[in-house]
């Protein structure tokens, strides 16, 4: 899948700073969650999310063994965009699945890379590989500038 | 049917009733200022690189509990107040300021100036809270804290807020003012900041900014986050457990 490199960036383990910047956040312990709200922005390195909400399930209940606190899983809601570098998806909801390491972008998904434009309905990446697939039977429709293939090694096509 | 003969003690003479109602008075004070307690927002610190990264929450909830601040009969003024106790789960504190003084227009208003505390946040650990001046109003049991105020703690954290009004019936603490968060793992700025139910709940409002630094380590050393859970459980220390059923018992007001 040619999209597949350039979507590295998203790689799970890097140790960069994170920015987060959003109106509002609220933490509720009891629930694990936390919850931020209002133009949601996050950038690590060339990585950006923006949402409309983002919550952030964690765990590590005082039992929790090793004890820290992790998160598991992460809500992104709201005109979501997510870009690394020249790669954008956009769409209405992202679930990032931190131990499985797969992001989910969800509802009208719009996957572009450059020229090239892929509409469908849910596209799943995997964060270690960067694979993007569009997952099978959604409608998939493909907009691929010719001249652009000419640098990619195989023709798209999932 | 005996008549009994109506063995009417006669009525107690008035001063005896008097100082009775005066003892009843100053009980209920002593309870009420017994309930003077603070809840410190606990911060929270939370990421996740969207992109990248493992990142931990923790909150932290300092109680710090001014329990009685017993004032000298007389004395209006009081110099350095010291007060020290240790709440249900036996976890010490130490509250100290420069002055205490009650106002002589309500009595139910005690300003307090420099105040420092010192709480115990079980295994070892602890947090220390520096605030310029505070009044307690003892009718709407409020305390508000003007100017800046510093949180310090061995897990480190350290916190600065201008301003904070803490009301201590149901434990919510509001900042209206501009509020920023220091840890090694990352910090928080937030506009406003409130804390509810004893810690569970945290907001902050107005805009926040927050940054983290994954690589400092992602995963808490085990026994720190136990503390910062502990910590954050921590259920406000009951003034009544706190406080020694007489007056006289666990805290002393010691002034000079």
């Amino acid at each position: 899948q040619t999209f597949t490199e350039s979507f590295t960036g998203l790689g799970v383990n890097s140790n960069d700073p994170i920015q987060i910047e959003a109106r509002e956040l609220e933490v509720r312990d009891k629930e694990r969650v936390a919850i931020f709200r209002g133009d949601v922005n996050v950038r690590q390195q060339n990585a950006v999310l923006k949402a409309q909400n983002l919550k952030v399930f964690y765990t590590g209940g005082p039992g929790a063994k090793g004890g820290a606190q992790d998160i598991s899983k992460l809500e992104a809601g709201g005109k979501v965009y997510v870009s690394s570098g020249d790669q954008v998806a956009t769409g209405d909801k992202a679930v990032f699945d931190l131990k499985a390491e797969q992001l989910t972008v969800s509802g009208n998904v719009v996957l572009s890379k450059g020229p090239n434009v892929i509409q469908g309905e849910v596209l799943e990446i995997d964060m270690k590989t960067g694979q993007a697939k569009f997952r099978s039977p959604s409608r998939i429709r493909m907009l691929i500038q010719p001249k652009s293939l000419g640098k990619e090694k195989t023709p798209p096509g999932n | 049917m005996t008549a009994h003969p109506t063995t009417a003690d006669s009525p107690a003479p008035l001063a005896t009733r008097q100082r009775e109602r005066a003892r009843v008075d100053a009980v209920r004070h002593s309870r009420r200022v017994r309930r003077l307690k603070i809840v410190l927002p606990s911060v929270a610190a939370v990421i996740v690189a969207v992109i990248a990264g493992m990142v931990v929450i923790s909150t932290f909830a300092p109680a710090i509990d001014l329990s009685a601040l017993s004032f000298g009969g007389d004395g209006i003024v009081m110099a350095n107040p010291r007060l020290s106790g240790h709440d249900k789960q036996n976890r010490s504190y130490e509250v100290t300021a420069d002055r205490a003084v009650q106002s002589l227009a309500n009595p139910k208003v005690i300003t307090m100036e420099k105040i420092g505390a010192r709480v115990e946040l079980g295994d070892g650990s602890w947090a220390t809270f520096k605030a310029v001046e505070g009044v307690f109003d003892g009718s709407s049991e409020t305390l508000s804290l003007t100017d800046r105020i510093t949180i310090d703690s061995s897990l480190g954290y350290q916190a600065t807020l201008n301003g904070a009004e803490i009301n201590l019936k149901d434990g919510v603490v509001t900042s209206a003012d501009p509020f920023s968060l220091t840890s090694e793992k990352g910090t928080i700025e937030a506009g406003r900041l409130e804390v509810k139910d004893d810690g569970q709940t945290i907001l902050f409002g107005d805009g926040i900014k927050m940054t983290l630094n994954p690589a400092a380590g992602n995963k808490l050393p085990k026994e720190v986050s136990s503390q910062l859970k502990d910590a954050a459980k921590t259920k406000r220390p009951r003034a009544e457990g706190a406080a020694a059923p007489a007056a006289s018992g666990g805290e002393q007001g010691t002034g000079q």
